[in-house]
């Protein structure tokens, strides 16, 4: 009985053998390879941002005014202004890349022309510009702003000039200098002498910034009176604010302060204007980018869009769930409530218009900074209002991207609004570029 | 035998099921996201696609959020994080930079309790986290919040001024002030604690007060420490850990080494993959160095075209036309760099005019001139930056050179304010005045002056 034990012990001894070594080789292969097991599951769920919107029913034509840039074109502003033909309008913009303030006009063959308004000398870094005629000879000349160049710097870089026409010769006059970077200056006769004075953004350096009247003595002297010493000023737009008679202004104030203040004209000029808070938020990454004036529900005063969408502090922006349109609904007394209108990422440029001819006022918005890593991410939206200021979000364009500013009117004369973009290229991805585009309305719905 | 067997063979069963199920884990573990590299430069698309295929580990998938928020991918950042945050809960690293990318991306009720989550896990920079749970209350429009979570983090001067913030901004001026205070003690001479003053005075009433805080905040340039530029810096440095802007440092460091061939092939590959201006830099100076003078001056016009003119790249486009003996359009660029701008480059180019000048007997006058400006430009610099005797020195320099300049009588003012010498500024200023009765700054400065005298 026992050797025939022994006998089936023997039999089974290789076996016994391989599963002991299996055994511990199963472990040893595990431990080996376990570093080398590839991953093989599902991607895990990314959860973005609202980039893209309802394709617009009006369906806008493109039509680019300086056609196929190779790399990023910085324009900062730009504004619409009748031609000397009347036919189209032409289109007047502040290049911060070459220094020149440029005026381009529509040609009889289709093309646009462009012109240099200040052959004199370069700007450093206009950034804003505004057609007036500031000298009340009853020609054209241009305000300019300027930051100093795109990069940010507290040197005293800033500038105000005139581009003062001589009979078509433009001579280039600095009306302010030796401050830091400057982002507007509007005009407007405030104390009511008969010349037109100047309210200035210096947006500022590191943290000094400034608020400036410039008082007119009717020459083309200035005297500087600081309203404020406060940084990240960006637009000052002007108007009868509280329907007094008298031109008011107001200041949207970014970098970290996110405010509007406006200054009330007691009548006689701005040195004694009193101030006003009319909008705060304690959001210092709201990202206040620019603010217009305009009667949004054309109660009879001037109300204020804000664009939201400024994201500069790291080196890759991240479009935010504030980022859109903000609406200051002027309530009278100096009372402002604001509503927000659209929800779009990284929006710079607001600007108001009747795009679907109902009478009552849209609005027009580009996009600088939205999620440009999903490709059909909005970079040019209309909002419609439903004649109650409830507004609907329309994409209208996701090509060219990084657009900075935003100017509507009839620009071919049709008879509807149209929307001319300016872009500011200087930021990854370098794809989609663009330069000034026009968006054509061609009045009709899908 | 069959008993033992029997044993192994269950122990196997056993050490399949473990392990298969160890395999199965791994293997079918979900996989990071996929960004749309389409939208970056090949170096970046490369080191991106390797980190992703190789994240197995939970510190990969923390390194790859890192990476990822770094390249500017902040929605794929914030699904890894999250992933990395369930592989490794107890890390409150992991917590904390989940925290700042959920702030990153707006989502702040989500950021704050992962900040605070790193808090309870033990993370060294606690104080830090806390203000981030403020600033976080701040986006969300919840000032009552901010001020709690600014008072727990109140160790940090910058949360302390935050408070005094909040508090101007509820109109308690007298605490806001204060705080302030408390703020200068810890990070003296800071630009915000001098532009807040000037804002409280300004709401109590006291132009004046406000006017000379303005004129103090004018000259200063550094900022209270902040923990957010702290996390801005780190984000810099993973970025220069891969992709492009690894490449890029790789490069320039080439660069400053001399090691010119070498140098110059890698500069190229950065630059061919994206325009970097700093690299751009790196290129214009090697072919200056190796003396490529044709070449530097294509380089410079090319960045001229893409970026516009500056006084430093025109500098340099005066120098390099200088070297090629083209002196008259040197001239025209300095004259340029002037024009466009006030800074160091601007200075450099005053210089280069003046020595042009000042070396032909008929332009002496002219040197003079631009060395007037020069000396300015350097006295403003001066002011800016506090050194105000080296201001006092070129401002006195300019007005020598140009006794017409009123600009060149404020400068000297500001740095007699500077040094204390009140009646010389006073006297500086009312000359100013004299030369432009419009010159704003100098009327402040004099009625701030005839106020304090008062």
């Amino acid at each position: 009985m026992g050797s025939i034990l022994n006998s089936g012990r023997e039999k089974n001894r290789p076996l016994a053998a391989a599963l002991v070594v299996s055994m511990l080789v199963i472990p040893a292969v595990f431990y080996i390879f376990n570093g080398k097991i590839q991953a093989r599951g599902k991607p895990i769920d990314v959860e973005r941002i609202q980039a893209n919107f309802d394709p617009s029913e009006i369906e806008f034509n493109r039509e680019s005014l300086v056609p196929n840039p190779e790399f990023g074109q910085l324009y900062a502003n730009l504004k619409l202004l009748p031609s000397a033909e009347g036919d189209w309008m032409d289109v007047v913009a502040a290049d911060c890349r070459t220094g020149q303030v440029t005026r381009l006009s529509h040609e009889a063959d289709g093309s646009w022309s462009e012109t240099v308004i200040n052959q004199d000398r370069l700007l450093p870094g206009p950034g804003g510009v505004n057609p007036v005629d500031f000298d009340g000879d009853g020609d054209i000349d241009y305000l300019v702003s300027c930051i100093g160049g795109i990069q940010p710097t507290n040197d005293l870089v800033g500038r105000v000039c005139l581009l003062k026409n001589n009979d078509g010769v433009f001579e280039t006059i600095d009306i302010l200098d030796s401050v830091r970077r400057v982002t507007d200056a509007q005009h407007g006769d405030f104390d009511n002498d008969g010349d037109l004075d100047l309210v200035v953004a210096v947006f500022g350096g590191l943290l000094q910034g400034q608020i400036l009247y410039l008082e007119n003595d009717g020459n083309l002297n200035f005297t500087d009176h600081e309203l404020m010493n406060i940084s990240g000023a960006i637009h000052v737009p002007v108007g009868d604010f509280d329907n007094d008679g008298d031109l008011d202004f107001a200041a949207l104030v970014s970098q970290e302060e996110e405010e509007v203040i406006a200054f009330e004209n007691p009548g006689d000029g701005l040195v004694n204007a009193k101030r006003h808070w009319i909008f705060s938020s304690s959001n210092f990454d709201l990202g206040t980018a620019g603010m217009v004036a305009t009667d949004l529900d054309q109660d009879g005063d001037q109300d204020f869009l804000i664009a939201l969408g400024d994201n500069l502090e790291l080196i890759n922006n991240a479009a935010q769930p504030w980022h859109g349109v903000k609406w200051l609904e002027n309530k009278g007394d100096w009372t402002f409530e604001a509503h927000q209108i659209a929800s779009v990422g990284g929006i710079y440029g607001v600007a108001p218009a009747d795009f679907d001819g109902d009478g009552d006022i849209d609005v027009a918005a580009v996009s600088m900074f939205n999620d440009w890593s999903q490709d059909q991410a909005a970079s040019v939206v209309w909002l419609e209002n439903d004649g109650n200021q409830n507004f609907k979000t329309w994409q209208v364009a996701s090509d060219p991207i990084q657009l900075s500013c935003v100017a509507c009117g009839d620009i071919n004369n049709d008879g509807t609004a149209d929307i001319v973009t300016g872009s500011f290229h200087f930021r990854r991805p370098y794809t989609k570029f663009g330069s000034i585009d026009a968006f054509l309305n061609p009045g009709r719905a899908k | 035998m069959r008993r033992e067997i029997s044993i192994t063979l269950v122990v196997i069963a056993i050490e399949c099921i473990v392990f298969g199920y160890l395999y199965y884990q791994k293997a079918f573990q979900p996989t990071p996201p996929q960004p749309n590299l389409a939208v970056v430069d090949s170096f970046t698309e490369e080191d991106l696609t390797f980190f992703r295929d190789t994240t197995k580990e939970p510190e990969d998938w923390h390194w790859l959020g890192q990476a990822y928020m770094a390249a500017g991918y902040y929605a794929e950042a914030k699904a890894t994080f999250a992933r990395a945050a369930e592989l490794m809960p107890e890390s409150p690293w992991v917590a904390f930079d989940n925290g700042f990318c959920l702030s990153r991306v707006g989502q702040v009720v989500e950021g704050n309790a992962e900040f605070q989550r790193a808090i309870e896990l033990g993370h060294p920079k606690a104080a830090d986290a806390m203000y981030f749970i403020g600033r976080n209350h701040l986006r969300n429009e919840d000032p009552e919040n901010a001020e709690i979570a600014f008072r727990k983090a109140v160790k940090i001067p910058l949360a302390k001024f935050e408070l005094a913030k909040i508090l101007y901004r509820l109109g308690e001026l007298d605490e806001a002030e204060t705080l302030l205070t408390e703020v200068v003690r810890a990070e003296k001479g800071t630009v915000q604690t001098f532009v807040l003053r000037s804002q409280i005075e300004l709401k109590r009433g006291n132009v004046a007060g406000a006017e000379k805080q303005s004129i103090e905040a004018d000259s200063k340039w550094v900022r209270i420490k902040s923990p957010f530029g702290e996390q801005r810096s780190r984000l810099m440095e993973n970025n220069s850990k891969f992709g492009f802007y690894l490449k890029a440092k790789e490069a320039m460091a080439k660069v400053a080494q001399h090691e010119n061939r070498v140098a110059r092939t890698k500069v190229k590959e950065v630059l061919d993959q994206e325009f970097d201006l700093m690299v751009h830099d790196s290129f214009i100076k090697l072919d200056i160095f190796v003396g490529r003078v044709k070449e530097a001056l294509e380089l410079i016009e090319e960045r001229i075209e893409r970026f516009g003119p500056s006084s430093s790249i025109l500098l340099t486009l005066g120098d390099v036309r200088k070297m090629r003996g083209d002196d008259e359009l040197a001239l025209e660029a300095w004259k340029q760099g002037i024009d466009i701008n006030s800074d160091k480059s601007a200075r450099d180019c005053c210089k280069r005019v003046a020595d042009f000048y000042g070396g032909q007997l008929a332009d002496k006058q002219k040197s003079l001139l631009y060395q007037a400006v020069g000396a300015e430009l350097y006295a403003k610099e001066g002011i800016l930056l506090e050194e105000f005797e080296l201001a006092n020195k070129q401002a006195s320099l300019a007005v020598k050179y140009n006794p017409e300049s009123a600009e060149a009588f404020y400068l000297l003012g500001r740095s007699e304010l500077g040094l204390g010498m009140t009646d010389a500024a006073a006297i500086s200023f009312t000359r100013c005045l004299e030369l432009e009765p419009t010159h704003g700054r100098a009327l402040l400065c004099l009625k701030t002056l005839e106020g304090t005298s008062k």
